[in-house]
């Protein structure tokens, strides 16, 4: 019954033979049915890229990993768990220090969005489940983090035996794991930092916040070591460091090519199956690797043929929206006639990229939050306006989850800022890029349609 | 009480005081009050430091929606609608507001205080364990606010100066802890609520002033005859206890209980501890706002503050815990889930968790949970 929704996930017909099996099992404990999967195959065609090949590759890793996930007990001694904000490097390094068959390492809040969530449109049972079990509804907790604890609680996906988590971006991955922690007894080990740059300070940052930052990674992949009983490899962490740059810098051409583009030549519901593979510890390097070549190559010949997605001369936006479970919302703003150009965070920066002194393992870690956005408000700010610059936009549209501790104050301050620096509109969206049931495409459609309106015009004066 | 009258009148011409200060040159200096800003420092160099701790109104609240959306902790959001409002001297009248960084809802005070107030504002971070690690980065942090201090104030901080304002401190901890725990006996001489005000004059009377009163009240409660009302003892603990977020007190106190202990990461002055005056005085005073504060609810791991609740029901005899966050608290309102299993296996007593928004519409099904808590425990519900 799910053959044909294998194949557009990129699965050979003898791959889906020999794993037939395990995908019975796993989509048993799922409860994945015949309505389902109809109604996955038609989402994939009604949202994504999907005759391009390299979209489908990108699918496939995901639903692979899907089916390691439920059945990692089974099939693993021990599990690791972790998930968004915590960086890939320590995450891949720790990974391959361990043997394939011993150890699964997984960010399950991450595969089942994408997945559940994208593909199914049935992530409502582990949201509610999270919601009876420690992170109740009303309170804006993080959907990601109520999904992967539904999950756990009601069986479909094992408790781990280590979880490692940051708590140097949001506050709630630390919260949520910490419960887990007191009420089921998982060991959990923490990369913590503060995110207390004064304001002005952006790019620089002190020297004391990366040694402390460093000497909490030192003290994660100790844990790790005593938990998990494997010693981390020098060679693990220069594979890691290695694998994860040539991906990031591929991604980044990828990106760019698409921003520049015009007509946009594929969704950005498409990206977002890369851009999350950046976090997401698969052991399938090469595959995703190679996913992204074939992606590249097909954008290309798009570009090339002038072949796109959005009207040409479209006005471009900025989205802050980085949407894993509805990719509905994204096609609504491409429908609504807006060639995205650029999501955060799918863009570095060219400072994100700068070099810093710092060279023993654990620090380079340490200097990850300090880089990027968690630096600051203020660095959220300044790489939203960067952005903007940078793909020359004629509006942003700040998509903001509203249960995000770290992104909701920076709404207003980035709004303004964007529009008094560079004069074009900013259209503020209260929205959840993980649980689509109180936001929904529809709902936000009007508003949408009346801000392209006003770009279009905006834009039509300009050109008159 | 003749020394709550005298209290009260300094209180109520501290504002003018200060800006008479102010003119005269003198820096006042406000912070975020959650437990991690030695006023030390700031007696040090010569300036007075006032806590920003106003909440429980409304107007501030709905002003905040202009400048951040509402998901963020409502003590938090009125802070920033004081500032913004223009109405409440104290907020306006600061020259630097020290934010010592927690969690994202307290660094969103800074960040809104920095954008739309074009506010001074300095940060520090607060690790959220404590190893050695997350020691000596809150001292480099403290260092870092020492030296912004007598930049500001073009006071340096000498060793004698910081000894003797600690020594001040010290006094003031020492009298509210002594006059707090009078609230172990059975019938307390002095009501929650009168405690809570008192602990809220502590972030904006002057010092001495302050010390005195205390000393003078400490003397009239101990001579205070006993009440001979037995009432349900409680211990309210939570995310922050604002000054004029009384509702839960009284409410309380109306429905025939007593709150007998408080808890509360900000609004509330920790005085269990105090600062020794031994060895280097910058780790001392880390030592003491750091490695030996009651953490909060987003500290790991969470066992040290969940054994300290229990500890204090059990020590203060209570029968019942009232769990009072704010909205959007997360970190409290997690934690709360798993304290309320460990508190019945370990203590079997009741607890009524309870979340504000500063919303005049909470009063009224507010009163009737909080009456049929304390019926339950009148009943026998706790031990």
């Amino acid at each position: 019954m799910y053959t044909d929704l294998f194949k557009l996930c990129g699965f050979e017909p003898d791959e889906i033979e020999r794993e037939r099996r395990r995908i019975d099992k796993a989509f048993n404990i799922l409860g994945i049915n015949e309505e389902d999967i109809k109604r996955g195959e038609k989402r994939l065609k009604q949202y994504l890229d999907i005759e391009l090949l390299g979209v489908r590759r990108f699918l496939g890793i995901w639903m692979r990993e899907l089916v390691n996930l439920v059945l990692a007990r089974e099939e693993h001694d021990k599990i690791v768990y972790s998930d968004f904000p915590m960086e890939l490097r320590p995450l891949m390094s720790m990974m391959l220090s361990t043997d394939e068959k011993k150890a699964y390492f997984a960010t399950p809040g991450q595969i089942l969005n994408m997945t559940m969530g994208q593909i199914f449109d049935k992530l409502t049972p582990f949201l509610v489940a999270g919601e009876e079990n420690g992170l109740p509804p009303g309170a804006a907790h993080c959907a990601l983090y109520q999904t992967r604890l539904g999950a756990m609680v009601k069986g479909v996906i094992p408790f781990p035996d280590l979880s490692v988590i940051a708590s140097y971006h949001c506050d709630q991955p630390a919260e949520a794991e910490q419960l887990l922690h007191e009420v089921y007894g998982v060991p959990v080990a923490y990369l913590d930092s503060c995110p207390d740059p004064n304001w002005g300070d952006w790019p620089k940052f002190n020297d004391y916040r990366v040694r402390y930052c460093g000497s909490q990674a030192r003290k994660l992949f100790q844990t790790f070591e005593e938990v998990i009983g494997c010693k981390m490899t020098d060679e693990a962490k220069r594979t890691a460091n290695k694998a994860n740059a040539i991906f990031r810098l591929k991604f980044q051409q990828l990106v760019e090519l698409i921003g520049h583009a015009d007509p946009q030549p594929i969704s950005q519901t498409s990206l977002v199956h890369a851009f999350f593979l950046n976090s997401m510890p698969t052991r399938d390097i090469a595959g995703k690797q190679e996913a992204l070549e074939i992606l590249c190559g097909e954008v290309e010949e798009r570009v090339n043929q002038g072949k796109g997605v959005v009207e040409k001369g479209a006005p471009g936006v900025f989205v802050t929206a980085t949407i894993s479970v509805d990719p509905g919302i994204t096609r609504m703003i491409e429908q609504a006639g807006l060639a995205i150009r650029i999501q955060i965070p799918f863009w570095l920066s060219p400072w994100v990229m700068a070099r810093h002194p710092y060279r023993e393992w654990a620090d380079m870690i340490g200097v990850g939050p300090c880089l990027d956005i968690p630096h600051s408000c203020e660095a959220h700010v300044a790489i939203n306006l960067e952005n903007c610059k940078a793909f020359n936009v004629d509006g942003a549209i700040d998509f903001y989850p509203y249960s995000c501790r770290e992104w909701v104050p920076t709404v207003m301050i980035t709004k303004r800022t964007i529009e008094r620096e560079l004069g074009i509109p900013v259209l503020v969206l209260e929205g959840d890029c993980y649980d689509t049931r109180n936001y929904s495409a529809g709902q936000l459609r009007t508003r949408v349609e009346t801000f392209a309106e006003l770009l279009r015009a905006a834009k039509a004066a300009k050109t008159a | 009480m003749e020394a709550m009258k005298r209290l009260s009148d300094h209180l109520a011409t501290r504002l003018t005081e200060l800006a008479r200060l102010q003119k005269s040159g003198t820096k006042v200096i406000g912070y975020a009050p959650g437990g991690y800003m030695p006023e030390e420092l700031v007696y040090a160099c010569g300036a007075v430091p006032v806590g920003l701790i106003r909440g429980g109104d409304p107007e501030p609240v709905a002003e905040s929606a202009a400048y951040v959306p509402r998901f963020i902790d409502t003590f938090c959001r009125a802070q920033i609608g004081y500032r913004m409002l223009g109405e409440d001297l104290l907020y306006q009248m600061i020259d630097l507001l020290v934010v010592p960084i927690t969690d994202h809802n307290i660094k969103t005070i800074a960040d809104c205080f920095n954008f739309f107030a074009k506010a001074n504002v300095f940060r520090f971070g607060i690790p959220h364990q404590k190893d050695e690690h997350a020691f000596e980065y809150y001292l480099a942090g403290l260092h870092a606010l020492k030296d912004k201090l007598e930049e500001f104030t073009g006071n340096k901080i000498e060793d004698k100066r910081l000894r003797e304002a600690i020594v001040t401190c010290n006094r003031m901890r020492e009298l509210l802890k002594e006059i707090s725990l009078l609230r172990l006996s059975q019938q307390p001489p002095l009501t929650g609520r009168e405690f809570v005000k008192l602990n809220h004059a502590s972030f904006i009377a002057d010092k001495r002033l302050f010390i005195d009163v205390l000393e003078s009240l400490l003397n009239e409660l101990k001579k205070k005859p006993a009440s001979s009302t037995k009432r349900p003892r409680i211990l309210l603990t939570g995310s922050t206890l604002a000054m004029g977020d009384y509702k839960v007190l009284e409410m309380t106190e109306e429905a025939g209980a007593s709150i007998v202990i408080e808890e509360f990461a900000e609004g509330m002055r920790h005085y269990e501890e105090n600062v020794h005056l031994d060895g280097d005085l910058m780790a001392a005073l880390a030592d003491r706002y750091f490695r030996r504060r009651m953490p909060p609810a987003w500290f790991r791991p969470a066992k040290e503050r969940l054994d300290y609740l229990i500890k204090l029901a059990w020590d203060f005899n209570v029968g019942g815990i009232i769990w009072y966050q704010l909205m959007y608290r997360s970190s409290y309102d997690i934690q709360a889930f798993y304290f309320e299993k460990r508190l019945t296996r370990e203590l079997n007593i009741p607890m009524l968790k309870i979340v504000s928004d500063y919303d005049v519409s909470e009063r009224g099904p507010l009163r009737t949970r909080i009456e049929t808590f304390v019926e339950i425990i009148k009943v026998g519900g706790g031990r």
